[in-house]
């Protein structure tokens, strides 16, 4: 599988004040966002995501590691394939968004019939097209942040890197913008996000990297960070009340007429023929997995709760 | 090795970027000397006159002129002022003289004010100060037919140094621009001849003086020109513009 | 292309300025009110005119340099907008060039505004035209453009206010520093060689200054201008590539 980004060892520490106190912000990350998937950066604030971030685009020197855009050292010509939106972007404020859009084309030497063609698209693309001649102060926050897009797809880039693309947006807004980066995903494109919106990373993300304290603290395919162990979900109906399985450990729950048994793979067959004996239906039975949320709060909350 | 490259390549850019910036300095400094010389022949050069003030007074860039010239025209009228009002004679006219020094140090160029100033220094007992002023008023303007007059004019009639005042006199007169000009000039070189015992070229001075004060264009009888170094008691010729 | 992209904002965002607007008009008043100066001498008129206008037109062109300047990097930092530009594939060389020229583009349009200005008085006021003016005018402007070099490079590594004073303080040096450093160089060893190392290594902005010369009506020899030309060129370069080197090392 192509890599579309890889970062390997990175270390950043920060010289603060006069006195050039020294505060680690990232340590020892790696991470490989592979070509054509959405890799999610996931982590409270101030845990590292835009640092980390800021490292891969060459705003920030690291101390040490490497970098490696599309297999390429990050360089001007590995940057021409990037796109970028910041956290919270601002614009020059005077400049219609079609104006704007054609200064950001313009710093990729397009001609202007390119470029003309290229702004209506994006401009098309992010649902802005009825505000093409519109100054950029006049843009809602969500507006704004459409625009943002837009900017980052000027060069129409492999790989777009959006950090907390949500952040400061209605629901409305943040579903817009997932559906967005979801269409964008679908013709291709590999998509680094940076959010600390659970659910933003869950829907959209195929990779997840957790980030705490400058250092990845969880890694991998989000079905398998979720994947709560060999356990099973039952679902069965007509069971006499006060029922418990002869087998345990297996957790019960009676709702609404229905009864729930999670118990672990070497006691499914058991637990379903004494349901069965017992006079019950089976309704149902799943694999259970864990929410991104019940993951998160295991992993940082534990964390907290350490300090 | 592939993560040495990017220090590597800063090293070498560093490197590059260093012998851009002396070369570029260098030749600024050679561009330098070339724009001394010209300035000096423009006489923009205040490089001479040390002081406080002038230091300070650099740092009104090209407003420093325009505010020597507003500062003139007040001193320049208070002192005729005084001329207008013959009966009060001139005995405040040194409260002016601080001020002719801060116009020269604002901006050299009005020579006005070394021709005045001197002459005033002179006149209030002050002869050092106002040899030195005179000579700083010609190490400045340099070109002046005046500064170069007043510098003759002064060492022929209060230092009494004949041999020093002819070759200035004379560089006076080169530099004169007409013949009112010259006709003040001529005067002081016959006085100044005629005392070093050049007989011949005091005759020769003598006639240039005659030929021009009966030319129609000479202005010696009939002029209404300021009052500057005039003093009864030398006898000597003004000498205006 | 990325390098007129860059001037052309910048262009933009100055023409939206009120500063440049408040000191070319606030000029073009004093061009005007400047006859109501009593003068003291029939002839003399039309010289201090013109020296007491090409004098505000200095300043007000240095002023305008210094704060068009100052912000242009550190106002981008701050609004974060810089992230946009960076995060393509922009040189940080190019994009403090595409600055640059922004500034003395309108700079230059602002001069050249004042210098027809004070040509257009000095002709109906004195019936003269003085072309020489207008090399003034110039003269100003590249004095300008060592002043935005130099805002420049402070710009990318201190804030807008301390950027100011030093703006200042290199346009005194600049100026007195001739003056300054006459006893230095007529002194001999060692204080000699610093006073040469500091006659050369700092800008003497004086070079530009032929206002008083231009007053008197003297135009200034092609040869002359050409070598102030190069001189500010080669500095202003200097400065800009050291600029470069600094805004590289720049974190964002």
């Amino acid at each position: 599988m192509n890599i579309a980004l890889e970062l390997e060892n990175l270390a950043k520490t920060y010289k603060i004040g006069w006195r050039r106190t020294e505060r680690k912000a990232v340590e020892n990350i790696s991470l490989a966002v592979p070509s054509g998937t959405v890799f999610g950066l996931l982590g409270p604030n101030g845990a590292g995501k835009t640092t980390t971030i800021k490292i891969a685009i060459g705003f920030l020197r690291p101390d040490s590691g490497r970098i490696s855009i599309f297999g390429q050292a990050n360089s001007r010509k590995a940057r021409s394939r990037i796109g970028f939106l910041p956290e919270q972007p601002y614009f020059y404020p005077h400049l219609t968004a079609e104006k704007a859009l054609d200064f950001y084309a313009r710093l990729f030497n397009m001609r202007k019939t390119e470029r003309n063609e290229r702004v209506k698209l994006l401009l098309d693309t992010v649902g802005l097209s009825d505000a093409a001649k519109l100054p950029l102060n006049k843009f809602s926050k969500g507006m704004l942040q459409r625009f943002g897009i837009a900017q980052s797809l000027v060069n129409d880039p492999d790989l777009l890197i959006v950090d907390e693309p949500a952040s400061g947006l209605d629901p409305i807004g943040q579903i817009e913008m997932r559906k967005i980066l979801t269409a964008l995903n679908a013709e291709g494109k590999s998509i680094l996000l940076s959010s600390h919106y659970l659910s933003e990373v869950e829907n959209l993300c195929h990779e997840v990297a957790i980030i705490n304290k400058g250092a990845v603290i969880a890694r991998g395919k989000i079905e398998k960070l979720l994947d709560a162990g060999d356990s099973y979900a039952i679902t069965a109906s007509s069971l006499p009340m006060g029922w418990q399985p002869f087998t345990l450990p297996a957790n019960v729950e009676h709702v609404n007429g229905l009864v729930r048994v999670v118990v672990d793979r070497n006691h499914l067959d058991g637990v379903i023929e004494n349901i069965r004996s017992s006079g019950g239906f089976i309704e149902g039975v799943q694999r259970t997995t864990k929410t991104l949320e019940q993951l998160y709060i295991e992993i940082i909350g534990g964390d907290i709760h350490g300090n | 090795m592939e993560d040495r490259l990017p220090t590597l390549n800063r090293n070498i850019n560093g490197v590059i970027a260093s012998i851009i910036i002396s070369s570029l300095l260098l030749s600024s400094v050679f561009l330098q000397a070339g724009i001394d010389t010209k300035r000096s022949r423009l006489g923009l050069m205040t490089t001479g006159v040390k002081s406080t003030v002038d230091t300070a007074a650099q740092f009104l860039g090209g407003l420093r002129s325009a505010v020597a010239a507003v500062l003139w025209i007040k001193v320049d009228r208070v002192h005729h002022a005084y001329f207008e009002e013959r009966g009060a004679g001139l005995e405040n006219e040194d409260e002016l003289i601080p001020l002719y020094r801060l116009v020269t140090w604002l901006d050299p160029h009005i020579y006005e004010a070394y021709y005045v100033g001197s002459y005033m220094l002179y006149l209030f007992d002050r002869p050092d100060e106002g040899w030195k002023f005179a000579l700083e008023g010609l190490h400045m303007n340099p070109e002046v037919a005046r500064m170069e007059f007043n510098v003759g004019y002064l060492a022929l009639i209060k230092r009494n140094d004949y041999k020093y005042a002819i070759p200035h006199l004379e560089q006076a007169y080169s530099l004169a621009q007409d013949d009112e000009d010259r006709f003040y000039v001529l005067s002081n070189l016959v006085v100044a001849y005629s005392k070093a015992g050049m007989a011949e070229k005091a005759e020769d001075a003598k006639e240039k003086l005659s030929k021009i004060a009966n030319s129609p264009t000479a202005s010696g009888e009939n002029d209404e020109h300021e009052h500057e170094h005039e003093e009864e008691h030398d006898k000597q010729p003004k000498f205006s513009w | 292309m990325v390098i007129r992209a860059i001037a052309g904002n910048v262009i933009r965002e100055a023409i939206r300025q009120k500063i440049v607007y408040v000191t070319v008009l606030f000029t073009l008043l004093l061009f005007a009110i400047e006859p109501s100066i009593p003068s003291f001498k029939v002839g003399l008129r039309i010289q201090l005119f013109q020296d007491i206008a090409l004098g505000v037109a200095y300043i007000a062109i240095a002023i305008l340099a210094i704060a068009l300047t100052v912000n242009q990097v550190p106002g981008e930092v701050e609004r974060r907008t810089i992230y946009n530009i960076f995060s393509k594939p922009v040189r940080r060389s190019d994009y403090l060039i595409g600055k640059y020229i922004g500034v003395l583009v309108v700079i230059a349009a602002c001069a050249l505004i004042m210098g027809f200005a004070v040509f257009g008085f000095a002709f109906a006021y004195f019936g003269k035209l003085s072309f020489g003016l207008f090399q003034g005018i110039g003269m100003t402007v590249l004095e300008a453009a060592l002043i935005s070099a130099f805002a420049l490079l402070m710009s990318t590594f201190v804030s807008p206010t301390v950027n100011v004073f030093a703006c200042i303080l290199f346009y005194f040096v600049g100026h007195v520093k001739n003056g300054a450093l006459t006893p230095t160089l007529e002194s001999g060893g060692a204080s000699h060689a610093v006073g040469l190392v500091l006659k050369y290594l700092l800008p003497s902005l004086e070079n530009f200054n032929a206002n008083e010369a231009i007053a008197r009506g003297v135009m200034l020899k092609s040869d002359f201008l050409l070598e102030v030309f190069l001189y500010a060129l080669a500095f202003s370069a200097a400065l800009l590539v050291i600029a470069s080197l600094s805004l590289n090392r720049k974190e964002l």
